[in-house]
């Protein structure tokens, strides 16, 4: 009678066995039909039985079960051409750029797929996710290109969940009851999000806790209130101008800047009014009086201590100009704004209406003060065409690299071409060693690609710009072709 | 010497990062003094320190040498010359004669390769080759006999009593494997001293092993009645290598060959690169493997989906058997798909099978057609039946990301432990994964 063992019981009555040690115990006699050597030992048989005893239960095993997964949805949109997945194989794996512009051509990768409807061929998906890092913009653009199976696979990996859905989660509208009760940080965050969508609520919010708030609280979130603002915000920065905490009243002067038809920029207007006449035979200058000592309202409305090395009227001169509304200068000068403009020579008086200018994003005075005053943080204001006019002549009258990059940082890119063409020459003329940090980046996203032969001379004349020319023409090379791939 | 083409110098790179820094430097700018013969290559190169580097290529070797203190081999400025070198647009000129620095260094390499030839010269005397190997068995049989003592000491103790015992004693046994020129078990010994701390199933694992260690030394003692092929997988368990000459001279196979994965593994003290190829026709598989110590590199492996049309010189042994290329591979197009898949009680089987044959081999090539999928213990592959095996790559994002959850054909290979992916198929050819 021979019974059947299964190999499963006697591995485990060997192990069992062995644990022990045959010193103490005899191993278990193996089942039938397993011989045994002419001169076995104890340890022998054991090593025997755990050979083939271990051969035959590694060999037997019998899997899990499990239910098969569920696959990944279908994809609508056909993948990137190939051309276009080489050149994002490169870029992923062996970028030839420096790491600073990587992620700009990244971007342009990203743009030219979606615009073409197409989307990131499977095998690349981890790296691109991996490779999108924390910027709200580039997860944006990747979650636009990954499809279904970039979704699925997002949800599977913790790291890569605000990729798991179309589009991030709606901003919830409603701000929670214990509103009052939340940290600063939490509440600035509200208030930024309100700002967008309902400006007056967000106001509303910031004064419900106007009363018990800290100084530093009550200028971070005044502060805020920049973002869309408006005329109803006036009352509350009317009642800031008297706020005990000087950062406030500053924070309060400053947004009331933005707003000309407040009260403050008229009472400013009332004082600057009288200071300004027009002189000269053909009536061509608009000569400004520097403002008397100021009394308290005054005081209130910002007039204070002036910075070290200014003088304090001078000062206050600048301060008018930038609070009161520009009417007041046209209607002293009796002309346009580009005339009146062209008749101020007072330094003080013209810095003060750049700053207006610029804070009130007005384009007509913006254009008006360029000429007189030459000031590059105007021109972002002004339409491309004339923007970048005016830019060229900055350039060219720029004198060392500090000025020129200072021109060159002001004017969003794209650039045309005539604007390329001068940046470039004037980069060009520039002969000692230099290094500037972040420029590389600016100048090869605004640079326009038809500039590569003028950069490439460069890059191979004997200049002193190290690795920055070679960088741009790499750079520009890849942005056509990145489009071209996608055709 | 003719002049190289681009992707010989690509080829030379140990990595890509050098490659890439060497196309940056590879413009006239930095270079002086470049110039070069029909052996050698030279240059000088202003690099971030006072002097420039001084850069040389022999081109018959090839070797390199740079002032630089880099430690890659080639550092990225000889890469950046040979690129400069090969585009042949007068950066680097012919010149008669080299640079003194360039011709020194060639003159003191060849001196040294003379030597060397004359050393190797010296015809080996068969007797005392016979001799040799016969003191070697020697010595390796009564390392295993010594081994056998250890076993039979280890099981009258008990494996509880094993894992009690201190490093030293598991190290001083790997030791003696050792010096009895038995280095693949020693290195056995060595993991297992650390497995038993780490696994739960320690006490089985170890009694195992204990039986294959068992199993070598048994079929060791029967030497004179194995056949070839059982020998050489017995060598290659116990770490007795096969002179390459040997295996170059013997059976070759020809014909097209699909190069279906590869794996890199690092065990600390050695590189291993695992390449599978299967015959186009005959559909046997055999694996072509590549070691290197330490930080060497390793290798350009094989394109995984390229067809290739070389002859394979095949080790002796049972399975998928260890195979080298007999001549440079020549490229013949990629491969389409994955034939001849199974599932994963099929796997299984040609696991089973593998064992049967090779009671020391570590796994089995399969085609497998299943599916991915998470789960909280990990990543599994789960068939058509539901039968599902443990995955195991360290990182199974590619494969989710090509699969996406659908059952498909995927290459890798099948062990005691789970199924470790290599490739699978996309877009009409294989991706590895």
């Amino acid at each position: 009678m021979t019974a059947t063992v299964r190999a499963e019981d006697w591995w485990v009555s060997l192990s069992a066995s062995a644990l022990i040690g045959t010193a103490r115990r005899e191993p278990p006699t193996p089942p039938p039909g397993f011989g045994d050597r002419p001169d076995a030992t104890p340890e022998t048989r054991l090593l025997d039985a755990a050979a083939v005893a271990g051969a035959l239960h590694r060999a037997g095993r019998i899997p899990a079960h499990l239910e098969p997964p569920a696959p990944a949805p279908d994809d609508a949109a056909p993948p990137a051409p190939d051309r276009a997945a080489q050149l994002l194989q490169l870029l992923l794996t062996q970028p030839p750029v420096r790491a600073e512009l990587r992620p700009f051509l990244l971007g342009h990768w990203h743009q030219a797929c979606a615009a073409a409807g197409r989307r990131v061929p499977e095998p690349m998906l981890p790296a691109m996710l991996d490779a999108a890092g924390r910027d709200d913009t580039v997860r944006a653009q990747v979650r636009a290109v990954i499809g279904e199976r970039g979704r699925w696979l997002a949800r599977h990996n913790p790291d890569w969940s605000w990729a798991a859905a179309a589009a991030p989660p709606p901003d919830a509208v409603e701000p929670p009851d214990d509103w009052a009760l939340l940290p600063t940080g939490d509440r600035a965050d509200w208030v930024v999000r309100l700002r967008r969508t309902d400006p007056d609520r967000a106001r509303e919010l910031v004064e419900s806790t106007w009363a018990s708030d800290g100084a530093t609280d009550r200028t971070t979130l005044l502060g805020l209130l920049e973002a869309g603002l408006g005329p109803a915000d006036e009352d509350l920065l009317e009642r800031a101008l008297d706020d005990r905490a000087a950062s406030v009243r500053a924070t309060a002067q400053a947004l009331l800047e933005r707003l000309p038809t407040s009260r403050r920029a008229q009472r400013l207007a009332d004082r600057l009014a009288p200071l300004l006449s027009v002189h000269g035979v053909l009536r061509r200058t608009l000569r400004v009086a520097l403002p008397d000592d100021p009394d308290q309202a005054a005081v209130r409305d910002g007039l204070g201590k002036a910075p070290a090395g200014r003088s304090r009227r001078a000062h206050h001169l600048e301060l008018l100009a930038a609070g009161a509304p520009f009417e007041v200068w046209t209607d002293a000068s009796g002309r346009g704004p580009a005339e009146t403009a062209r008749m101020i020579e007072d330094a003080d008086a013209l810095l003060g209406l750049a700053r207006a200018a610029r804070v009130r994003r007005d384009p007509v005075w913006a254009d008006a003060l360029l000429p007189v005053t030459g000031d590059p943080a105007l021109l972002p204001l002004l339409e491309p065409p004339r923007r970048e006019e005016y830019a060229a002549g900055l350039l060219d009258r720029a004198g060392q690299v500090p000025d020129v990059v200072r021109v060159l940082v002001h004017v969003p890119g794209p650039w045309g071409e005539p604007l390329s063409r001068v940046v470039v020459g004037r980069l060009r003329r520039h002969r000692q060693p230099v290094h500037v940090a972040g420029l590389t980046p600016v100048l090869a996203e605004r640079l326009h690609p038809a500039v590569v032969p003028e950069v490439r001379a460069w890059a191979q004349s004997d200049h002193t710009w190290s690795h920055l020319p070679d960088d741009l023409v790499q750079y520009l090379s890849l942005v056509p072709a990145i489009a071209e791939a996608f055709r | 010497m003719s002049r190289w083409s681009l992707a010989a110098v690509e080829k030379a790179a140990p990595d890509q990062a050098s490659l890439a820094a060497a196309r940056r430097l590879a413009v006239p700018g930095p270079w002086s003094e470049t110039g070069s013969t029909d052996t050698l290559v030279w240059g000088k190169c202003q690099g971030s320190g006072k002097t420039p580097y001084q850069v040389s290529v022999d081109l018959s070797g090839p070797a390199f040498r740079c002032s630089c203190p880099s430690r890659k081999f080639p550092c990225k400025h000889a890469l950046a010359l040979l690129l400069l070198w090969v585009r042949n647009d007068g950066a680097v000129a012919d010149l008669p004669q080299p640079a003194e620095f360039a011709d020194a260094w060639a003159a003191e390499r060849s001196a040294r390769a003379a030597s060397k030839a004359s050393v190797a010269k010296a015809a080996p005397d068969p007797e005392a080759r016979a001799k040799r190997a016969a003191e070697r068995m020697a010595t390796m049989s009564s390392g295993m006999e010594e081994l056998a003592l250890w076993l039979a000491d280890l099981v009258r103790g008990g494996t509880a009593a094993a894992r009690r015992q201190p490093w030293t004693w598991w190290d001083t046994a790997a030791a003696r494997l050792v010096d009895a020129q038995l280095p693949g078990l020693a290195e056995r010994v060595r993991q297992m001293a650390s497995e038993v701390n780490r696994r739960a199933d320690w006490a089985e694992h170890l009694l195992a092993e204990a039986g294959r260690w068992w199993t070598a030394v048994a079929a060791w003692r029967r030497w004179d009645d194995l056949d070839a092929d059982t020998r050489a997988d017995l060598r290659a368990y116990v770490g007795w290598a096969m002179a390459t000459d040997d295996v170059r001279a013997d059976d070759r196979a020809e014909g097209h060959w699909q190069v279906l994965g590869a794996h890199r593994s690092y065990d600390g003290r050695l590189q291993q690169q695992r390449t599978w190829l299967r015959h186009e026709d005959t559909g046997e598989l055999v694996q072509v493997l590549d070691f290197s110590a330490g930080m060497q590199p390793l290798p350009v492996p094989q394109l995984v989906g390229s067809r290739l049309e070389v002859p394979m010189a095949r080790y002796p042994g049972h399975g998928a058997r260890r195979a080298l290329f007999a001549e440079e591979p020549v490229p013949a197009g990629t491969v389409p798909s994955l034939t001849g898949a199974t599932d994963v009680t099929g796997a299984l089987g040609r696991l089973a099978a593998v064992w049967a044959e090779n009671p020391w081999a570590g796994r089995a090539a399969v085609v497998l057609r299943a599916a991915v999928a998470s789960t909280p213990d990990g990543h599994r592959v789960v068939d058509e039946d539901g039968c599902a095996l443990p995955v195991l790559s360290e990182s199974p994002w590619a494969l989710l990301a090509v699969t996406g959850g659908h059952p498909v054909e995927m290459f890798g290979e099948i062990e005691e432990d789970g199924f470790r992916p290599l490739s699978t198929v996309y877009a009409d050819g294989l991706v590895p994964v």
